[in-house]
């Protein structure tokens, strides 16, 4: 009797897995072990579905070439937000319909009025706040404006530390200036990104002023300017709060604010870093496997653990309230900056302002005639 | 889809029309690899720059893309930019080899034990060694160590001259080992009774150097030397990875292109393909890219005859005016020089001795003139006429002269030195290697590093590695990769360069070979996945592998050729008359001699596929075939947007490098004597 089960169990089995679907995800960026985890819950739960995850390194770079040499798309990757322009104009992704999430993200993921993606979690800047250095000096609140922003900064510069720490040319850490002098958004024109308005010129001056004149700020390359605040040399550091598990498990003394405001109470709006599920056919089984990794459960499980903000309203209200990273976290994505999702965006946006930047601030080049350049290059490619 | 089958079609018969002569039954195998991925996806590029190619859809455009290309004034700057840092690359590492290689020879202890060290580069996979050089060198922000040891600031985001000259020195560092290698092949070529009368002459170092080793070695290495200056004009990765094309330039700031001051072409082609989906416009840039390589390999050609000296001169002043007329020359004062150039031409062919003497002065003018330019108007004044008139020049000038020291050096002080320069090369060799081991064991996920020893130390991070991110599975499969492209090289390469030193007809490959590994690069890299597509071979360890060896088949055929070649030919023909069949003199006499070639062959091919990154990034979508290379890459992640686990990386690149350390400690005998001893070159 018991090999009658244990044939019948197997061949049960083989049916099982003969008659399963397989879907192809890639995933990307920080989460890979996370994710996984979710994933071989997805298969206890769904046998007749089998999930082929592939982690890659550079997303739009593999994506890219797979356009280039006409290769196989998966049937779902995650994506940045201002990947979509791209994907959509060579028409490979579908549109997405019904998929509840906060409006923040819903915004991130439309081209054209059109949803594109199911969004997933976003990482949000925040100001990084070294507490061992703050030693007598108050730490500001979640209110704060730019002056104390500055104050604090010249004090901490005075002490012997660094004041404050981004990186200069990079048009990631640029938009939320750009956006907080053109009225919350970075200025498009027929889909165009627009560079040379008057509001992105004050960013550029306020770049100016807090690299050049005060020097409260200081610019590193990439690896040193996380290094230099692990190794406790500058009391503020701007970034991406996907660093905060690495910190905590550093055991750092540390916390984070949101952007300050500008004096006149506009904010400074933080980009909000959004990565959302495109899928590139109609299987039924991608979007079941979707529904289940975007339920507040699954976002709860994989957000909380990675210090992610998730696209799930509920999964965002109930990790609001776990502690204070993610409740700053939660308060800068009120006022935070969608970045535009047009290809020229993507495309040349960022190569033009980190020259114009590069060569403003190293005074090699007038601002006007930088901002010039940068839209004429824009408007030539466009 | 008919257009890619068009395409197929015609380049075949280009193909067979090139080297059909070349003894089938030898050279197919080869030639069909080189076919499938070299020379087919440069034919694609080159036909697809006449249409605007989106995929799936072509509407032909005629010369309208390669005359956007023709016109871009950030095009010829990029072109500029390479070329001086390709000379600068060159240079040094010509400089260093040799010294290096002296210095091996010299050394009555040790030496073996010397050339491991001068090897050990080699087996550091480049994208380890120059993450892990940028971070010692840029530090926080151009503040590091050698900041301190020298004096400035080093921020390779702002600074041109230092973004320029260590991204120099980091090329030349990763090429010295094979550079050494070559080197100390050809010095083996000269005669023992030479080197003995150069010393009871009384010859002091630097004039050994210059009237026996220079004068013996350079024409046997060349090719290799050639081909390692082309292989320069190409570089990608270091800039990729280092400055990104940067610091940036105002006169490189385009309207239609950015330039930045180590914006090479390779870097120029991959930014273009980031601004556009028309890879029309990106195949025209790759296809103008292409014909300054032919123009350079036209003169490369000449350059090795020494007696046809007419053909080297003539070469010399059509690709001056072209270059001139073009804009990356010399402009209209190029006429001065190509007068002097014309002048020499007449004397050489009166045989009138002083036609050198007319060379130099004009390309004395011709870089009096560009140093001015440049004074004035910075590296945009470079001028590409002008390097190759000046490296033709000093080439002239050098040959048959006899150099002698007016500067009697006492020997005390040669070996003081050499003590000297050998630390001083063993400390950058130990340098990226001891920032490594920081890495790999500390608990705290940190880079730069600025303290000798970790202040937290840990074995967990090499647990982790193959616990949570499967790295046996990423090793066993590197280590398919290496076994499929060292047999297909074996398989392909070795009887075609047999039939080659058989057959003078079969030697037509050779050359069909060089131009394939010329103009491949990351531009040829998309119509290769197309083909790929096609033969179903994306997403396969097989097809990594024999894209590897494919790449790896210049040089491997280059290492092979001379050394079949130097095999006494009455052995061969002793065999002809006994009936000996080809396959049986090719297996039986051939194979046996050539092993210690085919070892170096074998250790080479191994290295490439070992460090193979940009293959399995492309062709690979699948988790569980990711080599090492890609687990560890994977580790770094979308760096500035992402969280990089560097301790991690440090604890993987460890483990990759006592991986290779092993094969090289195997073959250690081959490498240090077999081939020097045989002159592999």
């Amino acid at each position: 009797m018991k090999k009658v089960i244990l044939i019948f169990s197997l061949i049960l089995l083989l049916t099982v897995f003969s008659i399963a679907s397989t879907i192809t995800v890639w995933f990307s960026w920080e989460g890979q072990k996370e994710f996984q985890s979710i994933v071989n819950e997805f298969h206890l739960t769904h046998p007749n579905i089998r999930v082929n995850l592939v982690y890659i390194p550079n997303m739009i770079q593999k994506l890219r070439i797979t356009l280039a040499s006409n290769g196989s798309f998966p049937d779902v990757a995650l994506v940045r937000n201002d990947d979509l322009g791209m994907l959509t104009a060579a028409n490979v992704i579908k549109p997405v319909k019904g998929v509840k999430t906060a409006d923040v993200f819903y915004r991130s993921f439309l081209v054209n009025k059109i949803e594109y993606a199911y969004p997933y979690y976003a990482d949000i800047q925040v100001v990084y706040i070294n507490k061992a250095l703050f030693n007598g000096i108050p730490i500001p609140k979640s209110s704060w404006t730019l002056s104390d922003f500055e104050k604090t900064a010249e004090v901490l510069k005075n002490n012997g530390h660094i004041g404050v720490l981004l990186q200069k040319s990079s048009p990631y850490f640029f938009d939320a200036f750009n956006a907080a002098f053109n009225n919350g958004i970075i200025p498009e024109k027929n889909g165009i990104p627009w560079v040379n308005t008057p509001g992105t010129l004050k960013a550029a001056k306020l770049y100016n002023y807090l690299f050049n004149e005060r020097k409260i700020a200081v610019s590193y390359e990439k690896m040193a300017l996380v290094n230099a605040f692990k190794t406790q040399k500058a009391g503020m550091f701007m970034m991406g709060s996907f660093l905060i598990p690495d910190f905590l498990n550093l055991n750092l003394d540390f916390t984070i604010l949101p952007y300050p405001s500008l004096d006149n109470g506009k904010p400074i709006p933080p980009v909000l870093d959004s990565k959302g599920f495109v899928i590139f056919n109609d299987n039924p089984s991608a979007k079941k496997f979707l529904d289940y990794v975007t339920s507040a459960e699954m976002e709860e499980k994989f957000c909380g653990s990675t210090y992610k903000l998730p696209a799930n309203e509920n999964a965002m209200r109930s990790l609001g309230q776990k502690n204070a990273f993610f409740k700053t976290m939660s308060l800068s994505a009120k006022n935070a900056l969608v970045l535009p999702s047009s290809k020229a965006f993507k495309e040349l946006y960022g190569k033009a302002v980190s020259t114009t930047l590069n060569l403003y601030l190293s005074g090699e080049m007038p601002l006007e005639e930088a901002f010039r350049k940068a839209q004429e290059y824009i408007s030539h490619h466009k | 889809m008919s257009l890619f089958f068009s395409v197929l079609f015609v380049s075949a018969i280009i193909f067979l029309f090139l080297t059909a002569r070349a003894r089938p039954f030898y050279t197919f195998a080869l030639a069909f690899l080189i076919f499938l991925i070299s020379f087919f996806p440069i034919i694609w590029g080159a036909t697809i720059s006449f249409f605007d190619f989106f995929p799936s859809s072509a509407h032909f455009v005629g010369l309208k893309n390669l005359s956007l290309a023709f016109t871009d004034p950030g095009l010829s700057l990029s072109i500029k930019i390479t070329s001086m840092w390709a000379l600068i690359v060159l240079s040094l590492k010509l400089v260093i080899s040799y010294i290096l290689a002296l210095s091996i020879l010299s050394l009555k202890k040790f030496s073996k034990f010397l050339y491991m060290i001068v090897l050990t580069p080699w087996a550091i996979p480049a994208y380890i060694s120059i993450i892990v050089w940028t971070a010692l060198i840029s530090g926080y922000g151009g503040e590091s160590l050698f900041s301190k040891l020298l004096g400035m600031n080093f921020n390779l985001s702002s600074n041109i001259p230092a973004a320029f000259l260590w991204t120099a020195f980091i090329s030349v560092w990763l090429g010295v080992p094979m550079m050494t290698m070559v080197i100390l092949s050809s010095m083996q070529t000269i005669s023992p009774a030479l080197k003995d009368l150069s010393k009871m002459e009384g010859l002091d170092p630097y004039e050994r150097v210059m009237n026996l080793y220079l004068p013996n070695t350079l024409p046997i290495a060349f090719p290799y030397i050639f081909l390692s200056f082309l292989g320069s004009f190409k570089e990608f990765t270091i800039f990729f990875l280092m400055t990104n094309g940067g610091p940036s330039m105002a006169s490189g700031f385009g309207e239609r292109s950015i330039v930045g001051a180590t914006t090479s072409v390779g870097v120029f082609i991959y930014n273009k393909f980031y601004s556009t989906r028309n890879y029309g416009v990106i195949a025209a840039y790759s296809v103008v890219v292409g014909v300054v390589m032919f123009i350079l390999l036209v003169i490369g050609w000449n350059y090795r005859f020494h007696r046809k000296k007419n053909s080297l001169i003539v070469s010399t002043i059509i690709a001056h005016a072209l270059f001139d007329l073009w804009g990356v020359g010399s402009g209209m004062f190029g006429i001065v020089p190509i007068l002097f150039y014309g002048i020499s031409l007449i004397f050489f062919s009166k045989r009138a001795m002083y036609f050198k003497k007319i060379f130099v002065a004009g390309a004395s003018i011709d870089l009096a003139h560009m140093l001015f330019e440049m004074s004035k108007y910075g590296i945009s004044a470079v001028s590409l006429s002008t390097i190759i008139s000046v490296i033709v020049a000093l080439t002239l000038s050098f040959e048959g002269k006899i150099h002698v020291s007016f500067l009697k050096i006492p020997n005390l002080f040669w070996k003081g030195a050499k003590m000297v320069w050998l630390s001083f090369w063993s400390i950058t060799v130990f340098l990226p290697i001891w920032s490594v081991l920081f890495m790999a064991f500390s608990k705290n996920n940190i880079i730069p590093i600025d303290s000798f020893f970790p202040s937290s130390f840990t074995l967990a991070n090499f647990s982790i590695l193959f616990h949570d991110y499967g790295f046996l599975n990423a090793l066993k499969n590197t280590l398919i990769i290496s076994i499929i492209a060292i047999s297909t090289v074996f398989l392909t390469i070795f009887p075609a360069a047999w039939a080659a030193v058989d057959s003078k007809r079969a030697i037509r490959l050779g050359g069909v070979i060089v131009f394939a590994s010329l103009f491949s690069g990351m531009h040829t890299l998309i119509p290769l996945a197309i083909t790929f597509n096609f033969l179903h071979l994306m997403n396969t360890l097989f097809g990594i592998g024999i894209a590897v060896a494919a790449h790896s088949a210049a040089i491997s055929y280059f290492l092979l050729y001379p050394f079949l070649s130097s095999i006494p030919k009455n052995l061969n023909e002793a065999a002809k008359l006994d009936g000996a069949s080809g396959f049986v003199r090719m297996t039986r006499i051939y194979l046996p001699i050539a092993i210690p070639s085919l070892t170096t062959v074998g250790i080479f091919v191994l290295m490439e596929a070992w460090n193979s990154f940009i293959f399995p990034l492309i062709f690979l979508s699948s988790q569980r075939l990711y080599p090492v290379s890609m687990m560890l890459y994977n580790l770094i992640g979308e760096y500035g947007t992402s969280y990089s686990q560097w301790n991690l990386f440090g604890a993987g690149s460890i483990l990759n490098m006592v991986v290779i350390g092993m094969f090289f400690l195997i073959s250690r005998k081959k490498i240090t004597s077999g081939v020097i001893s045989k002159g592999g070159i």
